[in-house]
């Protein structure tokens, strides 16, 4: 087996080539961990570097300012700039229409929203369009939300700021929860050593609770929350290590009373996937990782009432969403494979028919599943796109499917 | 010295050494510098929380590359379609070149943990015994799975 040590060393090699470490990267990480015992503490470094970045782009903007008056003296008949403009302007949104935003590829500040039959149907001018994300109907929108140091700040259905709304806490990655209003987060207190369960919804104060203590947390275990119902009072938290997940809290999340905890042999699953309501969870097996081998388990999917089983699937696929109504599930039918794209599915649980299925060269993105309905919003990039656009496929719940036309940075 | 210089001292003298081995194994599962680096920054700020559970004897590196691996799982769940690009392929390549390119394409499409077993024993060295606490395995569990790994880069491998 040695005798490959130099092949492999190369080919690794060849992959490292050219992104080496930055000189100063030791010096950096530890004045900046040193700095302050908070978390929040990494994004001084981040700032720092922001500062460093912009101080760039502004330099580079006055010189190309200046370079590009130069070109205007030296030839007085050059071309004008084009001026970017919109696609066009839909109007407001329609009040009560679950729309999917996309910004405006020919105005960046902008943001068009197509209803779920691929109709543009609002054009949205938020104050700030930058890394915002739009709840699952649409009609509200989140601030940095899954970003690194989003907060979820919240705006309207116009994208305009909320008086009086306060702000995740921490370092987190906010969920919507499934009333589109609710935002949930899980934090983590590094100095009580314990993960809350932090909600807040417009115009109102965050409220937190203490899920685990300190005790509860293993050795490298990290926790994530999958499903946060408002309308069932419950989330689904997961817990677990680099060897998958090993353990799923169900929580109320009015007081934060722990109602359950699974836990699971270690390596057996590589995620778990709770559905909007928090009433159904899916365990995905390893396999559908591209972990394990004959002793994978199958992807099960369970009542997370009585955590009896509603269906079992093959333990290649692995489940990434579920349909708003819970009939249906969007998988992945071929192990998740790193340079591969990944070959999608939308199954019926009650059947196990296979309504739909994707086996394209384009890599999948994300998804979004219809407030209330059946359908799925697919986002496919290029093989080896680098850039943010995306194609958006709209999955229908009979199979059908709608192509939205153009490619499109998304809000979700 | 104050107590935030001893810490700053502790920490750099402890951990300081294996963060470019962190950066290294961040990008040789997420293929992404700018992932790769604010998952080792984030790595470091959980070790630096969790550095107590150090001090009960264990060693550095692999505690430290374990944590690097876990929250590469974790930026994956999170942003995993960044994760599916295919690598860059080469065309009109030489002969010659064919096999090697066939590995580099290989070991590409290889699943995170296959990946990471070859790396931390081929690439940076790591003996069995380390291989095996970064990945939660045994030494002998570890040695199954860099020979797994790399038998499915040339099937007709045997293990030493």
């Amino acid at each position: 087996m040695d005798e490959m040590r130099s092949e492999i060393r190369a080919a690794f090699e060849k992959e490292q080539a050219g992104h080496a470490p930055a000189a100063a990267l030791r010096r950096n990480l530890v004045e900046a961990v040193a700095a302050q015992p908070e978390p929040r503490r990494s994004y001084q470094w981040l700032a720092v570097a922001a500062a460093v970045l912009l101080a760039i782009l502004v330099v580079a903007g006055l010189l190309s300012s200046r370079a590009l008056r130069h070109a205007n003296v030296t030839n007085p008949h050059a071309s004008p700039v084009p001026q970017a403009t919109p696609l066009a302007d839909y109007g407001p949104p329609p009040a009560g229409v679950p729309l999917l935003y996309v910004h405006d590829p020919n105005h960046r500040g902008w943001l068009i929203g197509y209803d779920w039959s691929g109709n543009p149907r609002a054009t949205v001018k938020p104050d700030q369009a930058a890394a915002i994300r739009m709840a699952p109907d649409g009609q509200a929108f989140a601030l940095g939300l899954n970003a690194k140091g989003g907060t979820g700040e919240l705006r309207d259905r116009l994208g305009q700021p909320i008086p009086g709304s306060g702000a995740l806490p921490g370092p987190t990655l906010p969920i919507w929860a499934d009333d589109n209003l609710h935002m949930c987060g899980l934090t983590f207190d590094t100095q009580a050593l314990t993960y809350s369960l932090s909600t807040v919804a417009p115009g109102e104060a965050v409220k937190s609770f203490v899920v685990t203590t300190r005790n509860q947390i293993g050795d490298q275990e990290s926790f994530t929350l999958t499903s946060c119902s408002f309308r069932n009072d419950r989330a689904i938290i997961f817990g677990g290590n680099n060897s998958g997940p090993s353990e799923v809290w169900v929580v109320k999340i009015s007081d934060g009373k722990v109602l359950s905890r699974t836990t699971y042999n270690a390596g057996l699953l590589a995620n778990v996937v709770g559905s909007a309501d928090a009433a159904l969870i899916a365990e995905d097996s390893g396999l559908s990782f591209g972990q394990l081998g004959a002793t994978a388990p199958k992807t099960t999917i369970r009542k997370v009432s009585d955590k009896s089983v509603v269906t079992t699937l093959d333990p290649s696929m692995g489940v990434l969403q579920f349909s708003s109504d819970n009939s249906l599930v969007l998988v992945t039918t071929t192990p998740w494979v790193g340079g591969t794209p990944v070959h999608l599915a939308v199954i019926e649980l009650q059947s196990g028919a296979t309504i739909w299925s994707y086996s394209g060269p384009e890599n999948f993105g994300s998804s979004v599943a219809q407030p209330g309905g059946r359908d799925f919003a697919l986002l496919f990039r290029p093989t080896g796109g680098q850039g943010p656009e995306a194609g958006v496929t709209i999955v229908h719940g009979d199979g059908t499917t709608t192509q939205l036309s153009g490619r499109f940075e998304p809000t979700w | 010295m104050s107590r935030s210089q001893d810490d700053r001292t502790d920490f750099d003298a402890v951990i300081g050494p294996h963060l470019d081995a962190g950066y290294r194994t961040a990008l040789a599962i997420l293929r992404d510098p700018d992932q790769a680096h604010d998952v080792v920054q984030e790595s470091a700020f959980k070790a630096w929380r969790k550095l107590h559970q150090l001090r009960e004897g264990k060693p550095a590196r692999p505690w430290f590359l374990a944590i690097v691996a876990n929250q590469c799982r974790s930026e994956q769940r999170t942003h995993w379609w960044s994760v599916i690009r295919m690598p860059e392929v080469e065309t009109g390549v030489r002969e010659a070149q064919t096999e090697s390119i066939d590995l580099d394409r290989e070991l590409a499409k290889l699943p995170r943990e296959d990946r990471l077993a070859l790396f931390l024993y081929f690439y940076l060295d790591l003996p069995m015994e380390e291989v095996g606490a970064v990945l939660g395995v045994s030494a002998g569990g570890a040695k199954t799975r860099v020979y797994r790994a790399a038998k499915k880069l040339r099937p007709g491998l045997e293990m030493d």
